[in-house]
């Protein structure tokens, strides 16, 4: 402040002199409230600091790097054995790459569990899928680069998806990331994307974000926050300040560390005969896609079409989901069918992954991929049913016990539902028994686990639909309650 | 407010903005519009080599049985490989007629797949074992028989791949001289022009000898 410039001798008018010059203690951002200094309210925020350490050690990188086929891999390789620390700073810029997309991710999905896409912050969620979508394409730009078996490889699907893709979007996105100038041409524009261009994108989506951002202020907690919770705050400048900064640094040097405890190998040098016996998979984050290429339901002509258009559906929905999931609540505790979803989202997710890294190369029986596919949202759905059940039932809230009176068609849909239960409950004992024994006899393809997976599944459902059945029953009058809940415990007299 | 000859100042200074404003956006979309055509129909430069150049790949008497190697053709950046397959093929040249040659770009998605000898299991998925000379693309699991003009017979290729057409000379050396269909990978992907195998890069002149 001007009116403590020359106080507190030297060092206080040093003090004196930045701030008033700097106008730090009279910040124009809002104050942040004290509920907000966790760190899952910063994850977009450690997002950007993964992208300034991309920034500093790409622009050191890039002193070295020649983006032209013949020396794109040699000048790799100069990085990696001659530059000083030019391995360690290789590492620090792929892991942190890593770091960057799984942040953004964690950022996302954790915006979805909290309703944070909600009225009036659509718009930011669109403009953050678009921030992620540069943060994709910073990762595909990147891999063709050091010029690897691998990364050749993975640039010509990506461009071959692109080819795939209908007129004129084909041609334009062609035109921006190929040009027609064949290998040279196309690693030229991928590194000036990669360099110039995707930063420069992301920097104007950010800054659009955070205006919105400031314009709104950060979310209330799900349960709401008191008027007191609201009225604590702090300022911009110091407090929050050094909060950011001590989670950064110990992001930063999380990464460091990780970096020099696991330093990377370079790849081969691409050639077509090394690229034909490689296994040339995609980085994590694109795994899923892979998979679902893999699956062989898209072996037929114009399957390369279907099977992008699932990728560009789930991209899609991504976008324009605060304009689909629209109700007012934000509690998680009160939107099962939405938090349901995300679960089930994230878990395909990690699923498709790993089975991706798990079968590179094969092809995927349709059947399989239904199977697996289908029984991880039905494993999912049904441990979140569970999970709320436990969770939040509402033990104080006291059940009516409806009148004994004789519901005749109540009754005899019960038993048709008894006698459905029972026929599904014998052929799911016997699956899973003979999934069992198939098991025990050493057959772990993914098709026998997959029919233990949901045959057990099958009948834990069955003895779940029984045990309800069994508790609408009322046994003083032989009637049927109506009004029991699922998973109700103990008859209420 | 009026000036003195009684026009309205600010209705005349209006107009003429609205008519500024109209006239710059016809012209920024004319603009616009003359660059979407070029990104939309890009105009693809004729190229005067329109035949298939005859080039030596390689002599019969150093390929061995199951060796791929690997040459360019018809442009200088379009690999394919040349393999003696040990059986008889279809458009096999040589003694036996069993010297084949593909382009080594998979249809599916543009990676280069990689030879499997009869029996053996590429080295991405050792579950898959080869029933004979076939080409395995690692990617994604595309599977070609070279006996069959490289049929697809497994995997998520939607086409052969182009079978390079070769001659075998008096003195036992062989040439390539041209492509049959579809067209190589990238070069209008998906037509069975093979006249689009020769844009987009340089014609193969003279190749290195191969060994």
């Amino acid at each position: 402040m001007t009116d403590q410039e020359g106080e507190g001798g030297v060092a206080g008018r040093v003090a004196g002199w930045v701030d008033s010059r700097l106008g730090l203690s009279h910040p124009v951002l809002r104050p942040v409230p004290q509920y907000a200094l966790n760190p899952f309210y910063w994850l977009g925020a450690l997002a950007v600091v993964a992208f300034v350490i991309q920034g500093v050690t790409g622009m050191i990188l890039m002193l070295y790097y020649i983006p032209s086929p013949t020396q794109a891999y040699s000048s790799t390789q100069y990085i990696f054995q001659s530059v000083t620390n030019g391995r360690f700073l290789q590492t620090v810029h792929l892991y942190t790459a890593y770091a960057m997309i799984m942040l953004a991710f964690m950022h996302m999905m954790r915006g979805y569990f909290v309703s944070v896409h909600k009225r009036p912050k659509e718009v930011m969620w669109v403009v953050g899928m678009l921030m992620g979508f540069v943060t994709l394409g910073f990762g595909f730009t990147g891999y063709l680069l050091p010029w690897t078996v691998v990364s050749y490889s993975a640039t010509h699907v990506g461009v071959g998806m692109v080819n795939a893709l209908p007129q004129p979007l084909s041609n334009l996105l062609n035109f921006l990331i190929v040009g027609s100038g064949g290998d040279a041409g196309e690693l030229l524009r991928f590194f000036d994307l990669h360099v110039v261009i995707l930063p420069a994108v992301l920097l104007v989506l950010l800054a659009v974000k955070m205006y919105m951002l400031e314009a709104h202020g950060v979310a209330e907690p799900t349960s709401g926050a008191s008027p007191e919770a609201k009225a604590k705050t702090l300022p911009i400048f110091p407090d929050v300040t050094v909060y950011v900064l001590e989670l950064s640094l110990l992001f930063g040097a999380g990464m460091l560390l990780i970096s020099a405890l696991f330093p990377l190998n370079l790849p081969a040098e691409y050639s077509a005969i090394t690229a034909g016996q490689a296994t040339p998979q995609p980085d994590w984050y694109f795994l899923w896609i892979y998979q679902i290429l893999k699956v062989s339901v898209f072996d037929v002509g114009g399957g390369l079409a279907a099977a992008l258009s699932v990728v560009t559906l789930v991209f899609v929905v991504l976008v324009i989901l605060p304009f689909i999931d629209r109700g007012k609540t934000r509690a998680i505790s009160r939107r099962p069918v939405y938090v349901t979803l995300g679960l089930i989202f994230v878990g395909e997710l990690v699923m498709l992954s790993y089975w991706g890294y798990e079968t590179p190369g094969a092809t995927i029986p349709t059947e399989q991929a239904a199977l697996v596919v289908g029984g991880t949202a039905l494993l999912i759905a049904l441990g979140s049913l569970l999970a709320y059940r436990v969770l939040y039932s509402r033990a104080k809230v006291r059940l009516q016990t409806v009148p004994a009176a004789r519901l005749p068609r109540t009754e005899v849909r019960s038993g048709l539902a008894f006698t459905v239960l029972v026929a599904v409950g014998a052929v799911a004992i016997g699956t899973f028994l003979n999934s069992i024994v198939g098991i025990a006899l050493g057959d772990y393809s993914l098709a026998s686990v997959g029919l233990f997976v949901m045959s057990g599944t099958a009948l834990a459902l069955d003895v779940l639909g029984s045990v309800y059945l069994i508790y609408r029953l009322d046994l003083r009058t032989g009637g049927i309650r109506r009004k029991v809940k699922a998973l109700e415990v103990g008859w209420r007299e | 407010m009026r000036d003195a000859q009684g026009h309205d100042a600010d209705e005349s200074r209006r107009e003429f903005l609205k008519i500024a404003a109209a006239a710059s956006a016809l012209l920024a979309i004319g603009g616009i519009a003359s660059v979407m055509k070029v990104v939309i129909f890009p105009s693809i430069p004729a190229n005067s080599l329109s035949s298939f150049p005859r080039v030596k790949v390689v002599s019969v008497a150093s390929l061995a049985t199951g060796v791929p190697v690997e040459f360019s053709y018809p442009l200088d950046n379009e690999p394919n490989y040349v393999i003696k397959l040990g059986t008889k093929a279809e458009g096999g040249v040589g003694p036996d007629g069993d010297i084949v040659a593909y382009s080594d770009v998979c249809q599916h998605l543009g990676c280069n797949w990689g030879y499997v000898a009869p029996g053996r299991s590429p080295k991405v998925n050792s579950s898959y074992v080869a029933p004979g000379p076939v080409g395995y693309c690692p990617c994604h699991g595309s599977i070609f028989d070279l006996t069959q003009s490289a049929k697809v017979v497994g995997g998520p290729s939607p086409r052969p791949l182009p079978q390079v057409q070769l001659e075998v000379d008096s003195s036992g050396d062989i040439y390539a001289v041209g492509m049959g269909p579809p067209s190589i990978f990238g070069h209008n992907t998906g037509s069975n022009n093979v006249a689009d195998d020769l844009q987009g890069g340089t014609l193969v002149t003279s190749t290195s000898e191969a060994s």
